[in-house]
């Protein structure tokens, strides 16, 4: 028979001090750990976020990313009329040359890399993601642009309506776009020509996005946009492409978890400190317990359950006090000196807060096992002996 | 005094499980503590050496992609206190893989000696072998690299790749990882393009420094690339500002692991001291005065406190020492390494643990009423 859990929780609540001093350690841990992840989570979401399933991207062969990579406009001739290539209703295939040039903001006294964007009107079928919330789209040919919705107000000009001094040129901002929180949200974006122009890029791009007819056999593109001399790029879906952007994510996911890892097990000696002095000074209720006919297993499953609620109230605490950070934005800069300045809010989402919980009981359960097991072994004559 | 030490350490070894937990636990956050303080040092370092400097970085103001004309070279030149001038373009090869990416640059080979602080070697190979270059000991060290070896890097921004042989070392670069090679061998492969990415700029006295990069930017305002110059120091502090949320997310960390240790510290402390009330009780009625038994029980908890700051941070020191760790996720300027200086950070930070820890449940101890303690039979 199980020991009653109202026993457990009238035990907690005697040594009241103690207890909250080892569920604020645990609660911090905890919360770090909740902190970490919804900023990766957020910075991953908004990379991944900026692919659709149907779209494929291709960029220069040897190039890692579209910043660095050369596409020529005879390479675009080459393959703009693939039958895999989806049509719009006049036949016009949805191939997006772009052009990703990135140009110096100053945010406070360093500068970021605002990544600007040159795209066709086509754009907006194969990024169906983008809508305009505010304002109008550029016109193409003039010196228009748009503005994602997280750099709104985040930099000098960045407002509808304002100049927009970046590259060579001064910009009239006539629009701001949302994008489903991917990495566009960070982005200006403005007439193709008008950017390669005032870039000295000739007629060169750095990426062409391309939306797929269903079912087309995605293989046989690739092998085609590799093999083809005329063509000679490397062909990605769109949600290959962003994993491997989201490779920095990937790192940071890592750092964040070794950190809250580490101090998991301070936590744990903190929670076995704890649970050590209640097994100790509870010696002669746990004789009286065996003497009722509670077996050992009863008793050790009793101290494990009163560790892991211990620590189970210190993990709702902990992801409490870390979420005031959902839905905070911020900036991130790359690793590269390189790397476009990323926008993204952070994320405290429902599978964060349930990981942040299991975290908390695998605390308690790690840090109460050994005081458990010795309450298990306590012997029933030697308890009730003393005093 | 070396009574009470005995004392102390027999109180400590009365319960060695608590003493032990509780020192792993301190040491654990400490060692989290020392490391994510250690990572902006490089950072800080690097400013700190940069900030008498003579040079002037003078780099495009539009972005990376709109490079300067090199022809810039000869008109910098011709403003006063101006003594050198370094083109340099940044070509941003890839070492194998793309995940071995380092910086890397061209310049002039006659004016290498720009960066003669560095701790140059091999310079003179360098201006005369056209395919030569330098190579930061960090890149070295993390790829196994020699003087003398062949290496190519494969061109992504540029269409081409350049084959390189390594004729000597950066030893106290600006950044622990990056590469130097002839300005010559990348016009020559590129078709001439004729563009510097920055011109780093020597003037004869560091507070001129000022009034030389208004000159710059003047000399190339309203053109159709204009420029945007600023000290060494101030150069590299803003791109250095690009990492700061790094910084700031390692020190909140940090000081959270502390906050969190404390309590536990706390706890501990208030645990021993309640178990022996009765005990102090007893031998403040035999005479001893409140204050050795404050001073007592502080002490307990601050040799606790003590020893394990200096388990993790001793771990800290000496596992950056023995592996040395990339920590390129965060950017080229943190490199894994605890200074000396940490550790004594970390001590002081130990040392307030263990002090404020006690403090509290130690003085309610001393001070409480002996004939009350005393009536508490539990």
């Amino acid at each position: 028979m199980a020991i009653p859990f109202k026993y457990n929780r009238r035990s907690l609540l005697i040594r009241r001090v103690s207890n909250s001093m080892t569920v604020g350690a645990i609660a911090i841990v905890v919360g770090v750990f909740v902190a970490a992840m919804a900023i990766v989570g957020g910075l991953d979401s908004a990379i991944k976020d900026s692919s659709s399933p149907d779209n494929m991207i291709l960029i220069g062969r040897g190039a890692d990313s579209e910043a660095n990579s050369f596409i020529t406009l005879d390479q675009l001739d080459a393959l703009k009329f693939l039958p895999a290539i989806k049509r719009d209703g006049a036949g016009n295939p949805l191939v997006s040359p772009e052009l990703a040039e990135q140009v110096f903001m100053p945010a406070g006294d360093t500068l970021d890399n605002l990544p600007i964007r040159g795209v066709l009107p086509v754009s907006t079928q194969t990024h169906e993601k983008v809508r305009i919330i505010a304002g109008r789209m550029f016109a193409p040919g003039l010196n228009e642009v748009i503005i994602g919705k997280l750099i709104l107000n985040r930099y000098p000009g960045c407002s509808l309506g304002a100049d927009l001094k970046v590259g060579r040129r001064i910009w009239k901002v006539v629009g701001v776009f949302e994008s489903g929180g991917s990495s566009f949200e960070s982005e200006v974006w403005g007439d193709l020509h008008s950017l390669q122009e005032d870039s000295r890029r000739g007629s060169s791009f750095n990426s062409i996005r391309l939306k797929l007819v269903p079912g087309a056999d995605v293989h046989s593109l690739i092998q085609r946009c590799a093999d083809d001399p005329r063509i000679n790029l490397q062909a990605k879906t769109e949600s290959e492409y962003y994993k491997e952007q989201s490779g920095i994510a990937a790192n940071l996911r890592a750092l964040g978890l070794l950190v809250a890892g580490i101090m998991a097990f301070a936590a744990i000696f903190a929670a076995m400190n704890t649970m050590y002095a209640a097994v100790a000074a509870r010696t002669t209720e746990i004789g009286t317990l065996r003497a009722l006919g509670f077996s050992p297993l009863a008793i050790m499953t009793s101290f494990l359950a009163e560790s892991s609620a211990l620590a189970f109230a210190a993990g709702i605490i902990g992801v409490i006090l870390a979420l005031p950070v959902n839905g905070l934005s911020t900036k991130f800069n790359g690793g590269a000196v390189s790397a476009p300045t990323l926008a993204f809010n952070f994320h405290v989402t429902p599978v964060i807060a349930i990981q942040a919980l299991v975290f908390a009981i695998v605390i308690g359960a790690l840090g109460g096992w050994l005081p458990a097991r010795q309450a298990m072994r306590v012997s029933v004559v030697n308890a009730l002996r003393r005093n | 005094m070396t009574k009470y030490l005995t004392l102390i350490f027999k109180n400590l070894l009365r319960t060695k499980r608590r003493t032990i937990l509780t020192i792993l636990s301190i040491a654990v956050s400490l060692f989290i503590f020392s490391v994510l303080v250690s990572l902006p040092t490089f950072a800080n370092q690097m400013l700190a050496d940069t900030t008498s400097s003579v040079r002037i970085l003078c780099r495009t103001k539009m972005g990376l992609g709109y490079p300067l004309p090199v022809a810039y070279k000869s008109k910098i030149a011709t403003i006063p206190h101006v003594v050198a001038v370094a083109p340099l373009v940044i070509y941003g090869g890839i070492y194998h893989e793309v995940s071995d990416q380092f910086p890397s640059v061209a310049t002039e080979a006659k004016e290498i000696d720009m960066w003669s602080d560095w701790g140059l070697t091999g310079v003179d190979e360098f201006k005369k072998i056209k395919t030569a270059c330098l190579v930061a000991q960090g890149t070295m060290r993390r790829f196994n690299l020699h003087v003398g070896q062949q290496i190519q890097l494969r061109g992504t921004v540029y269409p081409f790749n350049v084959t390189l042989t390594i004729v000597g070392t950066i030893d106290k670069g600006p950044v622990p990882s990056f590469l130097i090679f002839r300005l010559d061998y990348f016009e020559e492969a590129a078709g001439n393009p004729g563009i510097a990415h920055e011109f780093w700029v020597r003037v004869d006295d560091s507070r001129v420094v000022p009034e030389v990069c208004a000159a710059l930017d003047n000399q190339f305002a309203n053109s159709a690339a204009e420029t945007r110059s600023a000290s060494e120091a101030a150069a590299l502090g803003s791109i250095l500002g690009r990492y700061r949320i790094f910084m700031k997310l390692a020190e909140f960390v940090g000081l959270v692991a502390v906050v969190a240790i404390g309590l536990v510290a706390a706890n501990t402390a208030a645990m021993s001291i309640r178990e022996r009330r009765s005990e102090i009780a007893v031998m403040r009625s035999i005479g001893f005065p409140s204050g050795v038994i404050l001073s007592l029980l502080v002490g307990e908890s601050l040799i606790v406190a003590l020893l394990g700051g200096a388990i993790g941070c001793g771990v800290a020191f000496g596992l950056f020492k023995v592996f040395a760790f990339n920590a390129d996720a965060l950017g080229p300027f943190v490199s894994l390494h605890v200074p000396p200086f940490v550790l004594a950070e970390t001590l002081g930070v130990a040392a307030l643990i263990g002090l404020f820890s006690a403090y509290v449940p130690a003085r309610a101890a001393a001070k409480r009423s002996i004939v009350e303690t005393l009536r508490l039979v539990d």
